[in-house]
């Protein structure tokens, strides 16, 4: 796995970012291509998320979508059936998402290594069913429609060039909460629970603590996604938050580098958009339906025999071995 | 129906279905035994067998010979994988090695789907379905094969990790490689024999459960977790232990879901897997080495 | 003079091994305290039940005049009692910077909220903290390693690295589990000088489990020996080396005899 970064990202970086995201809505014509915009804004934010539980704390999780959809249903059934305002739901849901994270959290981070990504498997798959056999309270298999848009005033964000607006601000805001973390003494502290438990305990870092607020807070994360998400899409249903999509949640953070958060946001664009192109290519050519889940198993089969510190460290390596190159031919 | 009656239904469908996550546990805990890893595949095994023993059978070949030819796809699959993906890497952290398994699950799932299709694929009992009773319970043939071989499977599995030469350097391996090694033992090989093995059981697990379940490309991952379960319930790296807690799984499974509700079936075998990883992660009859395979 | 640090007839078993039987000692302020014995002898068990890696089942440990039998692990460091490790747990893939920046952690008080969100008064508490790091590191002598990568450095600095580590937390007990292992006799020298500097210089008092005899003993003001989970001979080190009792504990018989 990668090296996790220590540094925080320069300005220039979000203000790069926030410029591309603010033109781009304007400038692309399709719908497919907004709507893809969209998914890599909410993927990515909850890549971003996890790459802090994964990359930097060292702990796996194989159940995240189980909080993006605790996301998605806190909004969806708050807007729907109790007629509560939609920006009060996504701050309700980021409530229920942490109290439960809390809650699991406390015993299943006192587990390591495969008891861990079992422990996080199993209680996402036991969240979902939840949603699945929730009745007329999660509206079962059909799930909920009808979910408001969200709006400012009379704006209204009813379409995908307008939800741009409203999914990017929130991903560049979640990178700079993940990224002054980073590189803080909480970062710091964070990487060296990585290394040694042990150690880092006798340093006086409280590792069950940290794991705990690291793991609510890549929670708090999914769970922003999973509102947005409903909002955009308007209805929900238990489907997308199984264990195919914790998987690949975990692939994006891994391809793109999962000690890095800028990295994690790179894995998700790169996969949603590789993916969304195969889930295409099988709409217009059926005998290649099933290709998606091939390419994503290859894709993580492939990113960890070649380049397990994922695009982030790789680029982080040329960009040093660049320096030391250089370096030495002056020294020349 | 009398409750005592329904009890029993729900005991020798559980033992049935028990018998099936017990085998695909066997399997789990060979491969965590010789390499240390928790194969997400294996349920993939399982998917190679049933899908195979279907489409053979349903052309019409003799039950036997689909019988081992279903046994032996769940072997060359799972030998596939071990020289593949995981040989290749087998320094790697043991979470690198996790998400390997994942990736070949998906890409074995994905395989099968562009093979076989989306459907399910149905195949006849291998001795019709007239049901007998026993103590109360409708008991299909298809039971009984299941239950047979399973055992046959686990005491002829028995035999061979304590008598033959193999399966002794196979025990030797997963108890200390290193003295292993000293001892001229091919740790490399016994990797790939413990795979193979796993393979094995697997795919004929898939082949007596055709009948019953129906194979589809999408099996797999729900039979893997079960399986999990009654691995971790039993005790990580315990053969017996795993054997007897897919069995106990199933009948918990379906005394619950006929006991008290059958929407959350699925549910109760994860809650106990969770229960049992957050109380006693070790399990029934788990070795108390907590860091085994980290 | 009142101990800094005291055992109380400490007793730890594992199971049905007895690992600590009934360990009493203490350690006077401002002195270093060698511990000897052979190996399996309960040692780092000690140091162990010290630092709160595990719980005595019976007896007490007390500190400073408080008992701090239970206290949980991370509270230990800021209680005062810092250590390095047998087996070094050095933070590889940090710097060396970085790793005694940890060190540092209970002198920072933001935590994830106020790092969060880049509150007033992160940045005046870092330049602190990395101050305090880099004169731990000049103390063991590793300013110029400070950007090294610490698992690219050999054994001997990263028990220094080990170290500036424990020193960083400013404690006022540090203990030391085998230190010299691993070392050269000229690298093991230079340790102990140095953990005598730091004794007068930061007035610490130390603490060290130790198995290269000419370290401990030329180092140690007093040496308290232990054997199978008992404490079987205290005093300086030339009391020690003459007890019979220690002689017979290392060579199973008495010479002689």
């Amino acid at each position: 796995m990668m090296r996790a970064s220590r540094e925080g990202s320069p300005i220039w970086a979000y203000v790069a970012l926030a410029v591309v995201a603010g033109v781009l809505p304007l400038v692309v014509d399709s719908a497919y291509y907004l709507s893809v915009l969209i998914l890599v804004g909410i993927y990515g934010l909850m890549a971003v998320g996890l790459s802090l539980l994964m990359g930097y704390a060292g702990q796996v999780s194989l159940g995240h979508a189980a909080f993006y959809g605790l996301g998605a249903y806190a909004t969806a059934i708050g807007t729907v059936r109790y007629g509560l305002n939609p920006w009060l739901c996504i701050l309700l849901g980021m409530l229920v998402t942490a109290a439960v994270a809390y809650v699991i959290g406390r015993p299943t981070l006192r587990l390591h290594g495969h008891y861990l990504a079992m422990a996080t498997l199993g209680i996402g798959i036991i969240v979902q069913i939840f949603f699945r056999e929730g009745g007329k309270f999660t509206g079962g298999f059909s799930g909920i429609a009808g979910i408001p848009r969200l709006h400012i005033g009379s704006l209204v964000f009813n379409t995908d060039m307008k939800f741009c607006y409203v999914v990017w601000p929130v991903v560049i805001l979640g990178l700079i909460v993940a990224s002054n973390i980073v590189s803080s003494r909480i970062g710091r502290a964070l990487r060296a629970i990585h290394d040694s438990e042990v150690a880092a305990r006798a340093c006086g870092v409280d590792v069950s603590g940290l794991k705990l607020s690291v793991f609510v807070l890549s929670a708090v994360f999914a769970s922003v996604s999973g509102s947005l998400y409903a909002h955009n899409i308007t209805f929900i249903s238990p489907d997308p938050f199984g264990f195919a999509f914790s998987i690949m949640l975990v692939v994006m953070v891994i391809v793109g580098g999962s000690g890095s958060v800028w990295g994690a946001l790179s894995g998700a664009a790169i996969l949603t958009v590789l993916n969304q192109a195969l889930m295409r290519l099988g709409e217009v050519v059926p005998a290649l339906s099933g290709l998606d889940v091939v390419f994503f198993g290859g894709i993580l089969i492939v990113t960890v025999v070649f380049m397990p510190e994922g695009l982030a460290g790789r680029i982080r390596r040329w960009r040093t071995g660049r320096d030391v190159e250089e370096a030495a031919e002056e020294a020349v | 129906m009398a409750l005592s009656e329904q009890i029993a239904q729900f005991l020798a469908t559980g033992i049935t279905e028990g018998c099936v996550y017990a085998l695909v546990a066997l399997g789990f805990t060979i491969i965590f035994n010789a390499t240390g890893i928790v194969n997400f595949a294996q349920g993939e095994f399982v998917m190679v067998g049933a899908l195979l023993a279907a489409t053979l059978g349903n052309a019409g070949l003799p039950l036997g010979l689909v019988i081992v030819i279903g046994t032996l796809g769940g072997v060359a699959v799972a030998v596939l994988l071990e020289r593949l993906a995981i040989r290749p890497l087998r320094n790697a952290p043991i979470l690198v090695l996790i998400f390997v398994t994942i990736a070949g699950s998906l890409m074995l799932r994905g395989i099968a789907n562009l093979i076989w299709g989306p459907n399910a694929i149905p195949m006849q009992s291998f001795s019709g379905d007239e049901p007998f009773r026993v103590l109360g319970a409708a008991v299909v043939p298809q039971a009984l094969w299941i239950i047979g071989m399973s055992m046959a499977t686990v005491i002829a599995l028995v035999v061979f990790f304590r008598s033959t030469l193999i399966g002794k350097a196979m025990r030797a391996a997963a108890s200390n490689r290193m003295a292993a090694r000293l001892a001229g033992i091919n740790i490399s090989t016994m990797a790939m024999i413990g795979f193979g093995l796993s393979g094995g059981i697997s795919g004929l697990a898939g082949v007596i459960f055709a009948p019953s379940k129906f194979a589809q490309y999408s099996m797999g991952t729900p039979l893997a977790i079960k399986g999990f379960c009654g691995a971790i319930l039993g005790g990580m790296g315990s053969s017996i232990g795993a054997v007897i807690g897919g069995i106990i799984l199933g009948i918990l499974e379906n005394l619950a879901a006929g006991l008290i509700s059958s929407q959350y079936k699925d549910a109760i075998t994860l809650i106990v897997m969770v229960l049992v990883l957050f109380v006693r992660p070790t399990g029934l009859l788990g070795k108390d080495d907590l860091k085994r395979g980290l | 003079m009142e101990s800094i640090l005291e055992t109380v007839n400490v007793r730890k078993t594992f199971g049905g091994v007895v690992a600590l039987n009934g360990v009493t000692l203490h350690v006077l302020p401002n002195e270093i305290l060698g511990i000897i014995g052979p190996n399996g002898a309960g040692k780092t068990t000690l140091f162990n039940v010290i630092s709160r890696l595990f719980d005595a089942n019976e007896g007490d440990v007390v500190f400073a005049g408080r008992s701090i039998r239970h206290l949980k692990q991370h509270q230990v460091a800021a209680a005062g009692i810092a250590r390095t490790f047998q087996n070094l747990q050095v933070f590889g893939t940090m710097t060396v910077l970085e790793n005694v920046l940890v060190g540092c952690h209970t002198a920072g008080q933001s935590g994830m909220l106020k790092a969060a969100l880049r509150l007033w008064g992160v940045g005046a508490e870092e330049a602190r903290l990395k101050a305090n790091a880099l004169e731990c590191l000049g103390l063991v002598g590793l300013s110029n390693l400070a950007y090294h990568q610490a698992d690219n450095l050999p054994m001997g600095l990263q028990r220094h690295v080990e170290l500036a580590r424990a020193l960083a937390s400013e404690p006022k007990l540090i203990l030391l589990d085998e230190p010299a292992a691993g070392l050269t006799t000229h690298e093991a020298d230079s340790l102990a000088e140095t953990i005598s500097e730091l004794r007068e210089k930061l007035g610490l008092t130390l603490v060290l489990i130790e198995h290269d005899m000419s370290v401990v003993m030329g180092v140690s003001d007093r040496v308290v020996v232990i054997d199978r989970g008992r404490k079987i001979s205290e005093g300086t080190p030339a009391e020690v080396q003459a007890d019979p009792a220690v002689v017979e504990a290392y060579l199973g018989q008495e010479a002689g005899a």
